[in-house]
């Protein structure tokens, strides 16, 4: 009877570690993230203000055609970014809830008070 | 002549079938808890390993000329990994070679962005998964089935079991005797 209470407990305990750890990570992902977008419109402004408009002796269909087709994927790149930016703080509030849920199986079985919210 | 830098973060999965124990013999390892050292995700056996990619790419305007540099801090245990953007960047340069066609100069970020975007797309995937992993397991082990003889598994209830025989007493189940 004790061996599977303790056994829970070191679970939980495990569980705790384990989302701590993916919660650190995640905020660092975050930043990560953050410094990935400052990149991309650098990169934006750098080809909008040097490439995309040259003069009239550069402007072969070609080089125009290519130029467009880099900015459209520049853009494209922008909104793939967003998505993973709203996948990661969806990930960041699941941990939250997890960590949550654990937090309060830990408490109710140390005090030993009996609770039915389960 | 127009010069453009930066320090791509990157975070790659690496397949890895060791267990959480063996990792933590290694330095990193054992300090998993600080995101600057990978992250083990042990039902998906996987690592999620960061790094850096340094670009510096310069155009020069006046003789079309551009040179691109990049420096990968990656571990080159995944070099398959590591190599793409750089396979990528090639196929595109002999691709254009045999057309003499025209590319936009800034190719070079795209495939890197791109890239690095893929990689943190999957990432967060695994991340994902990993997390749901560790719900099915906790559910496995907060509401174990019962067996015939075996006691419930504290669930904190002070209610009786289904057939009445057992009752929670301080948090702990015991077998009530008739």
């Amino acid at each position: 009877m004790d061996n599977s209470n303790l056994q829970t407990e070191d679970f939980n305990n495990v569980l705790n570690k384990a989302l701590h750890t993916m919660t650190a990570h995640l905020h660092r992902y975050g930043s990560e993230l953050e410094r990935l977008a400052d990149i991309v419109e650098h990169v934006k402004w750098q080809h909008q203000g040097f490439f995309a408009n040259r003069s009239d002796k550069d402007a072969h269909p070609t080089v125009e055609a290519e130029t467009q087709r880099t900015q459209l994927g520049i853009i494209q790149i922008s909104s793939q970014l967003e998505a993973v930016n709203s996948f990661r703080q969806e990930l960041e509030d699941k941990t939250k809830n997890i960590l949550a849920l654990v937090f309060l199986r830990t408490n109710v079985r140390r005090d030993g008070m009996a609770s039915d919210d389960q | 002549m127009i010069d453009c830098w930066y320090i791509l973060p990157v975070r790659v999965q690496v397949d890895c079938n060791d267990t959480q124990r063996s990792h933590a013999l290694s330095t990193a390892g054992s300090n998993q808890m600080d995101p600057f050292h990978y992250l083990h995700l042990p039902d998906e056996r996987l690592d999620i390993r960061g790094s850096h990619i340094g670009i510096y790419v310069q155009h020069d305007l006046t003789k079309g000329r551009n040179t691109a540099l990049s420096i990968s801090f990656q571990d080159g245990r995944w070099s398959r990994i590591v190599e793409e953007p750089y396979n990528r960047i090639k196929e595109v340069m002999e691709d254009s070679q045999g057309h003499q066609s025209w590319e936009d100069p800034l190719f070079v970020h795209l495939v890197y962005l791109t890239s690095a975007l893929r990689w943190w797309n999957n990432v967060l995937d695994s991340f994902n998964n990993q997390l749901i992993a560790h719900v099915r397991n906790a559910k496995k082990t907060y509401f174990r089935t019962i067996r015939d003889d075996e006691l419930i598994p504290c669930a904190g209830k002070a209610s009786t079991g289904p057939d009445g025989q057992f009752q929670s007493t301080n948090g702990r189940l015991q077998q009530r005797t008739e």
